[in-house]
């Protein structure tokens, strides 16, 4: 290195210094002012305090919800597996064949992914929607408070109940199950819908089941292209577990993977088929027609399901959908 | 991460006071220091080595007292639901710990009651909060109960009695580890200076005849003052560099950008659980310290609480009706809310949510 080299790094070095004092000094005099205040002046506070990370407990409640499922691309059902409908007399029943003006009792069960973050009077929200995918609210059936625990503590999952009495003109129901938390960790689980017709058929029957498409959303009246899928799925028989070591990336992959719609197919010997795979609606309502047909061969107590899932592709947006269990009486 | 937890705390009888620690630590490193100052300059150099170990035996007794012999145990994991009243971050020169303070008025109490802790136990009585306004046999009395509360301490405004509890923050780490070096530095140069004084002073001893030997011990005090001075420069600005530096590590706007802080305001409803204590500084008063977990709770559906005026429901009385009837939501159910808070520290909870069937990504019945 030449001389000249060190010393115009020196005059380098010391115009940093130099530059750096003003900045050092008004720090100094800032911190000073500060203590002053703090040691004569009163001491206003903080009005907003942040808490840390670790120290601050967010609860993560959540249902079978078809909102997420099909938002990453996974089949879902609507036969919603977190919610149960009871007479008064315990016997479970189907949410399509509810008597008119009668009481029933609606169960869910809510989870909670925290470990450590309970929910204490989380508040559970039942609603009424109308039949179909999308349908818009007709009713508020009621709400209830449960206290949920951390994942995999005593009570967990926790139920929520609500007697409804079902109005007087008899009709198809879809149920909206809503436990909101007001600083929940994932809040796009927190909603599920149960939504499902069940219909005894006998062998060589026709089904005609019109399903209603609701488009409530679209407030510049757009057109939009809705996408009708049809599928046969069903949750697996038992859950798939994490391998020793997996990463939780590796196994949220294998879970979608094993639940995707076209591993499902409808069961083809029923014939299922749907009148549109597309809608172009703006608002209002609209509706397909599920159609199947039972085989010649089916017997007693033979069951069928498919799920008929309505989203809009262009605004990857779920819409809804309803699950057709088809009982051969 | 996890709470910090920087602080110990003593069972009750074993704590100590600020002096007490630095005797403890002052004693030896002074003899220590003496013995090395005789060793090169003799008497002088033992009194100076004496005087200079004062900065450092102040900021190790301080440092020790203040993380280890402060706070007094009474029983870990303890919990408290209730309203916050005040919040503050503790950074000034005599108090740089960077402590995120939350004064919690507990339920049922409200925060603009103005009660002070002697009007509350009776209300207190319905659930578990009284004991943290009530003297516990063998601890030192409560005198200063009533200064943690809505207000700053020592305020005269119109104030409603709290519960100390304190986030710890890494200010007087950063403070006690700078100013412990500093003094350290401090010693060295105590040493000299007192090496320096003293010897100058003893030299013209042998020219006083009869008073020699009270000229040797004027030396000899020399010697020790201005090495105690020298040291306790050095170690006071050690003191002002470590609060200068006290750390953004741990400073609000640096939580606030944690991926999974949260934010609490005055008037919010919360559960809080950490260790209850007494802390041997102040007057006297219990705390929640450190805090290790806060949860915020929503009050009951608002538009039910009897009293709401449906008409008006923002109106003042409507108000009082909505925040008197979750003070009594919380009131009734801390005990509830106080154990589910505990069930994600159960041991057998935490093996069970390590079994993979427990663990789902998405749901229990997709895996």
């Amino acid at each position: 290195m030449k001389p000249s080299d060190v010393g115009h790094a020196a005059a380098h070095a010391a115009a940093e210094i130099v530059t750096a004092v003003p900045t050092a000094v008004c720090l100094l005099c800032r911190r000073i002012r500060s203590a002053v205040r703090s040691c004569h002046g009163p001491d206003p506070g903080m009005q907003c305090l942040p808490i840390p990370e670790g120290v601050w407990l967010r609860p993560d409640a959540y249902l079978y919800s078809q909102r997420l499922l099909m938002g990453l691309g996974m089949a879902v059902t609507w036969d919603n597996p977190d919610v149960t409908l009871t007479d008064m007399a315990d016997n479970v029943v189907g949410s399509h064949d509810l008597l008119p003006s009668t009481d029933y009792r609606i169960t869910a069960q809510i989870h909670n992914k925290s470990p450590d973050a309970p929910a204490p009077g989380l508040p559970v929200v039942f609603t009424l929607l109308s039949f179909g995918a999308g349908g818009p609210p007709r009713q508020s059936i009621g709400s209830t408070v449960i206290n949920l625990p951390v994942r995999a503590a005593p009570g967990e999952p926790a139920a929520a109940s609500v007697v409804w009495t079902t109005p007087a003109a008899p009709d198809h129901y879809c149920i909206e199950i809503d436990c909101s938390w007001p600083d929940d960790a994932f809040p796009i689980d927190n909603v599920g819908q149960h939504n499902t017709v069940i219909r005894k058929a006998s062998a060589d029957e026709q089904l005609l089941i019109e399903i209603p498409i609701w488009q409530v959303r679209d407030e510049a009246h757009e057109h939009l292209a809705l996408s009708i899928g049809l599928d046969g799925y069903q949750l697996p028989g038992r859950p798939l577990l994490r391998r020793e070591d997996e990463a939780g990336e590796a196994f949220a992959e294998r879970i979608k993977r094993a639940n995707l719609a076209e591993l499902h197919e409808a069961d083809s010997q029923w014939a299922p088929s749907l009148s549109a795979h597309t809608v172009s609606m703006s608002s209002g309502s609209t509706a397909v027609t599920f159609s199947a047909t039972v085989p010649a061969t089916a017997s007693s107590g033979d069951r069928a399901r498919f799920n008929i899932s309505v989203n809009d592709p262009t605004g990857n947006r779920v819409v809804g959908g309803a699950t057709v269990i088809v009982q051969v009486a | 991460m996890a709470y910090r937890h920087i602080t110990s705390c003593v069972q009750v009888g074993m704590q100590q006071s600020k002096v007490e620690r630095m005797i403890a630590y002052g004693l030896p490193v002074g003899a220590v220091a003496a013995v090395i100052g005789a060793i090169i300059s003799g008497g002088v150099g033992a009194a100076a080595g004496f005087g200079s170990t004062v900065g450092l035996a102040f900021i190790l007794g301080f440092c020790d007292w203040w993380f280890h012999y402060r706070l007094i145990c009474i029983e870990d994991d303890q919990c408290a639901v209730g309203t916050v009243g005040r919040t503050a971050v503790s950074t000034a020169i005599d108090d740089p710990d960077r402590d995120f303070t939350i004064n919690l008025v507990l339920a049922p109490i409200d925060k603009s009651s103005y009660l002070d802790a002697a009007a509350q136990l009776p209300k207190l009585a319905v659930n578990n909060h009284a004991r943290y306004f009530t003297h516990l046999a063998k601890y030192p009395d409560l005198n200063g109960v009533d200064e943690i509360t809505t207000e700053e301490e020592k305020s005269t405004a119109p104030r409603t009695t709290a519960l100390h509890c304190e986030i710890e923050g890494n200010g007087m780490e950063t403070m006690c580890a700078v100013t412990t070096a500093a003094a350290v530095v401090g010693t060295v140069a105590g040493t000299a200076a007192g090496v320096a004084a003293g010897t100058a002073i003893a030299a013209g001893c042998a020219a006083s005849g009869p008073f020699a030997i009270l000229c040797l011990l004027l030396a000899l005090i020399v010697a020790l003052i201005a090495a105690a001075v020298a040291s306790a420069v050095a170690t006071g600005a050690g003191w002002l560099l470590g609060w200068l530096l006290g750390g953004d590590n741990g400073s609000p706007a640096d939580v606030a950008a944690e991926p999974g802080s949260g934010t609490i305001e005055v008037g919010d409803h919360i559960a809080i659980v950490g260790d209850w204590i007494f802390d041997n500084a102040h007057d006297g008063w219990h705390e929640l310290h450190p805090v290790k977990k806060v949860l915020r709770i929503p009050c009951p559906d608002r538009g039910s609480a009897p009293g709401v005026d449906p008409e008006a429901p923002d109106s003042e009385r409507s108000r009082a009706a909505i925040e008197a009837n979750c003070l009594s939501y919380l009131a009734g159910n801390a005990a509830q809310i106080c154990r589910l808070l505990k069930d994600g520290a159960e041991p057998a909870v935490i093996v069970d949510q390590h079994k993979p069937e427990n663990n789902p990504e998405y749901h229990p019945q997709l895996g």
